[in-house]
């Protein structure tokens, strides 16, 4: 795979597909409130490559959460993709990430028991997707990251770098306005690293795809094209490139 | 949903056997201990409706709640003439029943005691107690006043044979009389209880003593063991015509309602003795899908991440007891039912698991070779209960699933 070049899908930065305002999260671990979030503003625009970066702690996993209906805010709101996510109840919630969000965590991505193509469509069968149509949609997706001859392996027979191309080919087959991932190249090697980064670079030119990152690799940071910087659950930054 | 739940059960073999097996030998044992239940339940019928002395009784109107010897079948011939004419019937035997109490002549001891006048060959089909004959002779000697007692009777009366013995009752005149006997057989049925109550001596000789003349107070007729006993009393009563006036005919079972609950209730015991087993098991069962839960806490954390809602992953993990339990419960049935072939053919010798014989309620059950018997509702409804109770086994396990937590389960583990 080779590095990216520049976009065919312009992002469309006025057409916002996060707007969070004012979002606070405070977390009880026993007594004690830890302020993960402190009244956070983030304007996301449509077709965006934006990684959230900041040491541990910084709030950045928590901002991602928040945006992926994972999780509520204490205070302030958020809406996604023209939808008012604050208060979902979870069902509600659940729903509108398997329509409108793809998901790429940094680690145990895939079901364990489902083979390579059963992970790589599983959300499109949650949705409904006939049967034809999601090896259509799939198929393609999987040969084009180098696994169309590995469909029926299972997880662990993956190295970890194919393990996370599935789950790439996961959140983006059912073509979600957005995709989070949350430290999705931490636990690989810097080829493998770049090679994934390639390819969510390649499909976010292609599709218009937004992809939200919170990441510390320096790798990832140094080819996002905006890096919000998080410090002590603030914004500390917001650059452009 | 039904897929993945199948793998989830696959993935963790051992796991997934160890439960299963626990369902099925459970099913396995609950099934059989029926099937077994029921066996025993008509062998012990069979066996009270023996020791009541017939499937049905009869006798002159009034004498069963009595027990007054005034009050007798003076003419007893055309109504065991008529009895015996009944298809299927195996054995018709009038007896004389004194109640009275009966003292050592030496009056060393005393006991209330049933007296019973009987014909020792026309009782063979019934309860032929001259099997347990222990010392003596059974009423086949030439003494006409020789009476059989239980071991334990002859004990509390302090007697032994040879030695006198005198009832003291109320004869067929109304007048209290003192019949004497003299001990001529001892039986040990191996039953305290049992043995306390048996005092046998000739028909005619307790004709003689209550002043009966040709006069009975019992008929007692034995139809086929498999023949519903309303279905025999109605035959009975049909073949009888105009001679069942004045007399009164019921079956065993309306005679002592008493001994027909005592076994239906031994049978319902050990219906509670299976439940138990099934609690047991299914808190075993709700403990292996809650670890299966919280090990996968962070699997299901991303199900629910992908999209998959509280209501799917609780069924997910329902989907996996219910495939468990049927594959395991069909198992279950299977060897159930190749048990059953076992010993509904060949038996289960109840005897050599308890020593020898038991009695119930007064009832010998010197019969105990048991075989099985399958009641098919009975059967399908247990499975469907052992079902329900599975399921509700993991509701608790689903229900904490439902709870998971996707940013806090992810969190889990990393």
């Amino acid at each position: 795979m080779t590095a990216a070049t520049a976009p065919s899908a312009a992002p469309d930065a006025d057409t916002a597909i996060i707007t969070a305002r004012d979002v606070t999260k405070v977390y009880k671990q026993g007594k004690v409130e830890v302020l993960a979030l402190r009244g956070v503003d983030l304007d996301v625009g449509q077709g965006e490559f934006v990684v959230l970066a900041g040491p541990s702690g910084s709030g950045k996993s928590t901002l991602l959460n928040l945006i992926g209906a994972l999780d509520h805010p204490t205070e302030g709101s958020i809406l996604v993709a023209g939808r008012e996510i604050t208060h979902l109840s979870r069902s509600v919630a659940a729903r509108f990430r398997l329509t409108s969000l793809g998901f790429v965590f940094q680690a145990y991505n895939l079901v364990p028991v489902l083979t390579c193509y059963e992970n790589a469509e599983y959300t499109l069968a949650l949705a409904g997707v006939p049967r034809t149509e999601r090896r259509r949609l799939v198929v393609p997706l999987l040969e084009r990251v180098g696994l169309g001859d590995m469909l029926t392996r299972k997880p662990h027979e993956l190295s970890g770098g194919q393990q996370q191309r599935i789950a790439v080919v996961r959140a983006i087959a059912s073509r979600p306005a957005l995709v989070l991932a949350d430290e999705p190249t931490a636990n690989l090697d810097s080829e493998t690293s770049g090679n994934l980064l390639d390819l969510m670079l390649e499909l976010n030119a292609e599709h218009g795809t937004t992809f939200v990152f919170a990441s510390h690799d320096p790798d990832l940071i140094a080819r996002a094209r905006r890096v919000v910087r998080l410090k002590d659950g603030r914004i500390d930054g917001d650059e452009r490139r | 949903m039904w897929k993945l739940a199948w793998r989830q059960l696959l993935r963790n073999r051992a796991r997934t056997l160890i439960t299963g097996s626990a369902i099925a030998l459970a099913v396995a044992m609950f099934l059989m201990s029926l099937a077994l239940g029921d066996g025993m339940y008509g062998k012990m019928m069979q066996a009270a409706e023996r020791s009541a002395g017939g499937g049905v009784l009869i006798h002159h109107d009034g004498w069963w709640k009595g027990r007054d010897s005034t009050a007798n079948i003076t003419a007893p011939g055309p109504v065991i003439a008529a009895a015996e004419r009944v298809a299927g019937v195996r054995g018709v035997a009038a007896r004389v029943i004194l109640e009275g109490l009966l003292t050592s002549a030496s009056r060393e001891g005393f006991a209330g005691a049933n007296v019973r006048g009987i014909d020792p060959a026309a009782e063979r089909p019934f309860n032929d107690l001259s099997r347990y004959l222990k010392r003596g002779d059974f009423l086949s000697g030439d003494d006409p006043r020789a009476i059989v007692l239980g071991e334990k009777l002859a004990d509390d009366l302090s007697v032994d044979l040879g030695d006198r013995v005198v009832l003291r009752f109320v004869d067929a005149t109304g007048k209290e009389e003192p019949a004497l006997f003299r001990l001529g057989g001892i039986v040990a049925t191996g039953s305290a209880e049992i043995d306390r109550q048996i005092a046998l001596v000739r028909l005619a000789t307790a004709q003689e003593v209550a002043k009966l003349g040709a006069g009975v107070t019992q008929i007692g007729v034995l139809g086929d063991p498999g023949e519903p006993l309303d279905a025999l009393k109605a035959d009975v009563a049909r073949a009888l015509g105009t001679a069942s006036a004045g007399l009164e005919l019921l079956t065993w079972q309306e005679a002592m309602p008493e001994l027909v609950g005592f076994i239906e209730m031994d049978g319902n015991m050990n219906i509670m003795f299976a439940l138990v087993i099934f609690v047991i098991v299914a808190f075993g069962i709700a403990n292996t899908f809650l670890m299966s839960v919280i090990e996968r806490v962070r699997e299901l954390g991303l199900l629910a991440a992908l999209g998959v809602t509280p209501a799917r992953i609780g069924g997910l993990v329902l989907r996996e007891t219910v495939l468990l339990a049927l594959v395991a419960m069909t198992l279950g049935f299977a060897l159930a039912l190749a048990g059953h072939a076992y010993f509904a053919t060949h038996g289960l010798d109840y005897g050599a698991f308890i020593g020898g014989d038991f009695d119930v309620s007064g009832v010998i059950m010197d019969d105990l070779i048991i075989y099985t018997k399958v009641d098919a509702p009975r059967w399908l409804g247990s499975g469907a209960a052992v079902l329900v109770m599975i399921l509700l086994s993991a509701l608790y396990p689903a229900w904490r699933a439902t709870r998971l937590d996707p940013s806090q389960a992810m969190r889990t583990y990393e």
